[in-house]
């Protein structure tokens, strides 16, 4: 989790990540964000995120993005 | 080109995409709720060429280009074998940090596109609100019947290709949302603030205020009844043109703060 933090915090540094169950709608990550994201997270955890798998709902939270990542064959 | 009919198509489009290189860059960011909006329009089409593909999204008599790449070099190769229709202009915004946008703009530039603008993102993290008496009765949201007026006061003033001019089922939408203000004489729009917001961030889209009414402080009256609706956001972004210094030190003097983040827009024309 320490590093999935230090990423979004590395694309958003004012923001406070742990408090939120839903970055998306409440305003913490947008569009511009997702894709830094997905990026962040191959090269990070070298893995490549499945396209199919590049949605809102897969980014809304910290365990979504977990869930995500151990899909897509990353150790964590 | 053929018509984009669900979401599922550009996860499906990226996907391809990944699987030819890993990474991938991209100008199509991924808003679903907007996505879909453009998807029930009917005004998203996509092309196929090599490793890249060309999203197209019709815009009232031009249209906008995005791209889902392996790299910029396959980009930039087949962006010169893509046939672009005869008398429709194509615009392109590329988004992202200064250094990694020159490299992109200058691709597009040796493919006969223009620079058109840039425009610059500024933001604020909330400070204060707004009270309920500080309001102005002269500002008040708009009406459906407004959003025809309101379409021709936007296209009458602002640049077509950069300043992102919302479509009229995009202002009924805003009306039906209460995210569009509107101050009237008589019938006649003295000045218009449309904003999105999206949890805790609000987002100012356009903010006009007619030139016969500039010295009734119409301006300054629609933001604040904007930052009373937004009490409860906490962060506040808009774009603005680099070059505009005048609406840059009002924003400034607002509290917004410039960001890194910037939008080259170019423009070929045909």
């Amino acid at each position: 989790m320490e590093k999935i933090l230090s990423i979004l915090n590395s694309i958003r540094p004012e923001e406070d990540f742990t408090t939120s169950e839903d970055f998306i709608s409440d305003g913490l990550l947008d569009s511009f964000d997702l894709i830094s994201l997905v990026s962040e997270l191959d090269e990070n955890f070298s893995i490549s995120i499945d396209g199919m798998d590049i949605n809102q709902e897969n980014f809304k939270n910290l365990d979504a993005i977990k869930s995500l990542l151990i899909k897509n064959g990353a150790k964590l | 080109m053929l018509a984009i009919r669900s979401y599922k198509e550009i996860s499906e489009n990226i996907e391809k995409i990944k699987k030819l290189n890993t990474r991938f860059v991209t100008n199509f960011f991924l808003n679903e709720t907007k996505i879909n909006q453009w998807i029930e329009d009917e005004s998203l089409f996509t092309v196929e060429k090599g490793k890249v593909i060309f999203i197209f999204r019709k815009h009232t008599d031009f249209f906008y280009l995005y791209y889902i790449s392996t790299d910029l070099s396959e980009l930039f190769i087949e962006l010169n074998n893509l046939e672009f229709p005869e008398h429709l202009d194509f615009v392109a915004d590329i988004v992202g940090k200064a250094d990694e946008t020159n490299q992109i703009s200058n691709g597009f530039q040796s493919q006969g596109f223009i620079h058109h603008e840039t425009l610059k993102r500024m933001f604020m993290m909330k400070t204060n609100t707004v009270d309920e008496k500080d309001l102005s009765s002269e500002i008040e949201f708009a009406t459906q019947a407004d959003a025809k007026p309101v379409f021709d006061f936007l296209t009458q003033r602002l640049d077509k290709y950069s300043e992102q001019i919302p479509s009229i089922k995009e202002i009924q939408f805003a009306i039906d949302n209460q995210t569009l203000l509107i101050s009237k004489n008589n019938n006649e729009i003295a000045g218009l603030l449309y904003f999105e917001k999206i949890g805790f961030t609000a987002h100012l889209k356009e903010w006009l205020v007619n030139e016969n009414y500039r010295e009734n402080k119409i301006g300054s009256k629609l933001i604040k009844t904007f930052f009373y609706l937004c009490n409860n956001c906490n962060r506040f972004i808009l774009w603005v043109k680099e070059n505009n210094d005048n609406a840059i030190s009002k924003y400034e003097h607002y509290g917004y703060k410039k960001e890194s983040l910037k939008d080259t827009i170019m423009v070929k024309h045909n």
